[in-house]
């Protein structure tokens, strides 16, 4: 799985927004907001194409978390950006 | 945790972040708030697309700081040193300087209907518009002077 190419991280204030660019404008509607882990693996997803188990293990290299619940937050994670349409 | 949800945020940061995108001469698109731009941009149904340009014309709906407040109206005057404002369904008038002035509207979308602001259909539209509007200011402005 793979993010769009037409989805851009842009920071208001402190926050990092997930905006997409669609007919050449960045467009400000439906913005959803990233917490520094999403945005590690919004990233990861936009430069490479990984299924799952490759995004847990290059996670669980990252960070220091319990193995299932790191599962199940991909999983969710996943499971929102497939219903944002965020996936290629 | 991993955390992704909708974000809520002022509009003073949210057009901040947009004026810098300006800047960099992106154009960006929002969907627009109120109704003083009747019956052209309607409150919370019209995607608005702007981009900034050097010399705004008389006619451009233009997004501008006025009193600490980031407006899109329209241009109804242009002075060497200043431009006046008013939103199409709006009895007041804005002055501003250039300076305050960051992008203009060059196309809208309300549902399905995407209309380019440079198209002559709009402009007729707009100058008809406008033509009404002045006639009902100015019987507006009878009407309040005989009260007096």
């Amino acid at each position: 799985m793979k993010i769009k190419a037409n989805y851009v991280i842009k920071t208001i204030k402190d926050e990092f927004v997930v905006v997409p660019i669609k007919d050449e404008a960045i467009r400000f509607r439906g913005i959803i907001t990233l917490n520094n882990t999403a945005k590690f693996i919004f990233e990861t997803l936009k430069n490479f194409n990984l299924d799952k188990k490759e995004l847990l293990d290059l996670m669980l290299e990252k960070y220091d978390v319990d193995q299932g619940l790191l599962e199940k937050d991909i999983e969710n994670f996943v499971k929102v950006l497939e219903e944002n349409d965020l996936l290629e | 945790m991993i955390c992704l949800s909708k974000l809520v945020i002022s509009n003073q940061e949210f057009f901040e972040t947009i004026i810098e995108d300006l800047k960099k001469g992106d154009k960006v698109s929002f969907l627009v708030k109120g109704n003083s731009m009747k019956p052209f941009l309607l409150d919370g149904l019209t995607e608005v697309f702007l981009l900034k340009r050097d010399n705004y014309q008389v006619g451009d709906i233009c997004l501008f700081e006025y009193r600490n407040q980031y407006i899109l109206h329209r241009l109804i005057k242009r002075h060497k040193s200043h431009f006046i404002f008013r939103g199409d369904n709006s009895v007041f008038t804005e002055t501003v300087h250039e300076e305050d002035i960051h992008a203009y509207v060059y196309q809208y979308k309300t549902g399905e209907e995407v209309v380019s602001t440079a198209s002559p259909e709009y402009r007729k539209k707009v100058k008809k518009h406008l033509a009404r509007r002045r006639i009902y200011l100015f019987l507006r402005k009878l009407a309040r002077g005989n009260k007096r």
